[in-house]
């Protein structure tokens, strides 16, 4: 708790000149309710503190709506500047980005710079592989559902009245670099395409907030096939390693203040969903009033994927994440009906898992969640659901080695599981109290 | 471990184009003859014991009078298991490692629908499923950690998904 303290004092000092310097904060600053100030904590200035203005200016809005093209999609608003701008003529605000814990680094839509912006993002260079070191670094991002293809740029990132200064970003689909083959074959389907501008909705790219303050301690280490490429010309790109310094960033991580993680705080739905829901993105964990970690949260290590083991009807699977990047809960059970991708029982399944850190550090958590058949609820045509599921098979498979079962089988507690609750993605080498990252916690 | 450094070792022999492909016959390099296979042990209780001396080529990881499962381990760390039926057509394959393995010559001929799969519509970052359709592929994962499975039902032993890891 001295760590706590000590940070809480700092963040209400610093918070404190965040205020004075936009002039008073702004309005949202005006509600407290909710915030459970430490009954220990001891205060240096009167033992019966009056209730301090809010400081949530580490906070953004998130928003999930029918705009981003898919249910369960949430999304952000974030500012793109050329870095080190002396002013923000330059800079262009994209919205619809995706909040996604289950990646790193900020990726966004050339469609959605303007062309004055694209043409002043400073081209990152300086590939581990690269003799002369001044060819553009691009990137084969893999994603489960795809991959996106794109340059390496540098901006400045503003998160709401936060910035990430000169941080390495990814431009997709600017057209200037041909995706070598084994970006193709491995990523499959490209993302690219399905970005930006599509009617009244829009899908603008991905803010990624995951464990990591880089995108691949991989890369950095060995050339690994669709991952990072230098391109000397726009049809010749070659793989390599790139130092992490130069990989696309956490725009969490490059904050200055507020930056060893997030908070994640969307409302509990009704039943059968709701058109649209806001809630909040907290940049910092346990740095201010509105971030604290309570002292009964479930905090559960992961490990360096971001991964932790569900024990789910007996079964240990640990390919598991908390992933706000995935829309729906994603885990196999052959007794419920499906459509397609989608579960579809005749009524509501009331059914629990248990989280564990595959380390065996901490204690398991069960957590009860609820299936309901997605044809059903999303013939209303809302963004947000709090029981939609989906099959995610596995096949059986033995080594034959130690006799043992292996399964591929993952267990995905995508955004249904962030209805009603604060979710904590705290960052590799941070520190909450006495607890250290990366981990997650609700 | 024996089996994984036999996989290794013929994992290093084959150049990538030789996995299998889905709806076709394994690859020579991670298959044993058919009579080979047909020996084994047909229980589904214990997995077969393949040993090091009784094989100069991969054998089955598992194998039931149903189907064989190959496993195979390339440089990258990505491990891809075929599941072969009797008649040595591969009917399933399921993947796991750092990135994802190269799907168009795993795939062959039904990459196209693993990419229109996903360009079809827009679904996040996310787990990619698709249950319509010939093949049917669900991609999982997060980068730094890929996971799936495709498969072609119409080949699929009738237990198999009934079975599900039972």
């Amino acid at each position: 708790m001295k760590t706590f303290s000590h940070t809480l004092g700092v963040a209400l000092l610093s918070a404190s000149v965040v205020l004075s310097a936009c002039g008073g904060g702004s309005g949202e600053s005006s509600t407290n309710s909710g915030i459970n100030w430490p009954a220990s904590a001891s205060w240096p200035v009167t033992p019966t503190p009056p209730s301090p203005p809010v400081d949530t200016s580490n906070s953004v809005p998130i928003v999930v709506d029918t705009s981003m093209d898919a249910v369960n999609q949430p999304s952000v608003t974030v500012t793109l500047c050329p870095a080190g701008a002396p002013n923000n003529s330059q800079c262009v605000t994209v919205t619809n980005m995706l909040v996604d814990t289950g990646s790193v680094g900020v990726r966004v839509a050339s469609s959605a710079l303007s062309p004055a912006l694209n043409a002043q993002l400073l081209t990152q260079v300086g590939a581990t592989d690269d003799k002369v070191g001044s060819a553009p670094i691009v990137q084969c991002a893999l994603f489960a559902s795809g991959f996106t293809w794109g340059p390496i740029k540098r901006a400045d990132v503003i998160l709401g009245n936060k910035k990430a200064s000169n941080i390495p970003i990814q431009v997709i689909g600017d057209g200037g670099y041909t995706a070598p083959d084994d970006c193709t074959s491995r990523g499959g389907p490209d993302l690219g395409p399905l970005l930006g501008a599509n009617g009244n909705r829009a899908f603008n790219g991905i803010v990624g907030i995951g464990h990591f303050v880089r995108d691949s301690s991989l890369a950095a280490k060995s050339v690994i096939p669709a991952g990072y490429y230098y391109c000397p010309t726009t049809d010749s790109c070659t793989g390599t390693r790139v130092p992490l310094t130069r990989q696309v960033m956490n725009p969490v991580a490059g904050l200055a203040t507020n930056n060893n993680g997030t908070v994640i705080r969307l409302p509990a739905l009704p039943a059968g969903g709701q058109v649209r829901v806001t809630g909040q993105l907290i940049f910092g964990v346990g740095t201010q009033a509105n971030n604290a970690l309570p002292a009964n949260a479930n905090i559960l290590q992961v490990d360096g994927n971001g991964l932790f083991t569900t024990q789910y009807q007996g079964r240990a699977i640990i390919n598991s994440a908390i992933d706000s990047g995935t829309n729906g809960y994603a885990f196999s059970d052959a007794t419920i009906p499906t459509t397609g991708e989608w579960y579809t029982p005749p009524s509501d399944q009331a059914l629990s898992a248990t989280m564990a850190s595959t380390n065996g550090t901490g204690n398991p958590v069960m957590v009860q969640f609820s299936i309901g058949n997605a044809t059903n609820m999303m013939g209303s045509g809302y963004a947000a659901y709090d029981n939609l599921g989906m099959y995610l098979a596995s096949l059986p498979v033995y080594d034959v080695s130690t006799n043992n079962m292996l399964s591929e089988e993952g267990f995905l507690w995508g955004l249904p599981f962030f209805y009603g609750r604060s979710v904590y993605t705290v960052l590799e080498n941070a520190r909450v109290g006495t607890q250290a990252g990366p981990f997650v916690a609700f | 471990m024996r089996f994984v450094k036999i996989a290794l070792a013929a994992a290093t022999l084959l150049p990538l184009t030789s996995h299998a492909v889905l709806g076709g016959a394994p690859a020579a390099g991670s298959s044993a003859p058919v009579s080979l296979r047909a020996t084994r042990q047909a229980a589904s209780s214990t997995a077969s014991t393949a040993s090091a001396s009784s094989a100069s080529v991969a054998t089955p990881a598992y194998s039931t009078s149903a189907y064989s499962v190959y496993e195979s381990r390339d440089a990258d760390g990505i491990t891809v298991r075929e599941y072969v039926l009797p008649s040595n057509v591969v009917f399933a394959l399921t993947w796991q490692g750092p990135v994802r393995p190269d799907m168009k010559a795993l795939l062959g001929n039904y990459f196209s629908n693993f990419v229109s799969a996903g360009e079809e519509r827009l679904r996040g970052t996310g787990t990619l499923i698709q249950h319509n359709g010939e093949l049917q592929i669900e991609s999982a994962g997060r980068p730094g950690h890929f996971f799936g499975t495709a498969y072609l039902p119409r080949l699929m032993p009738a237990d198999l998904r009934a079975n599900n890891l039972q």
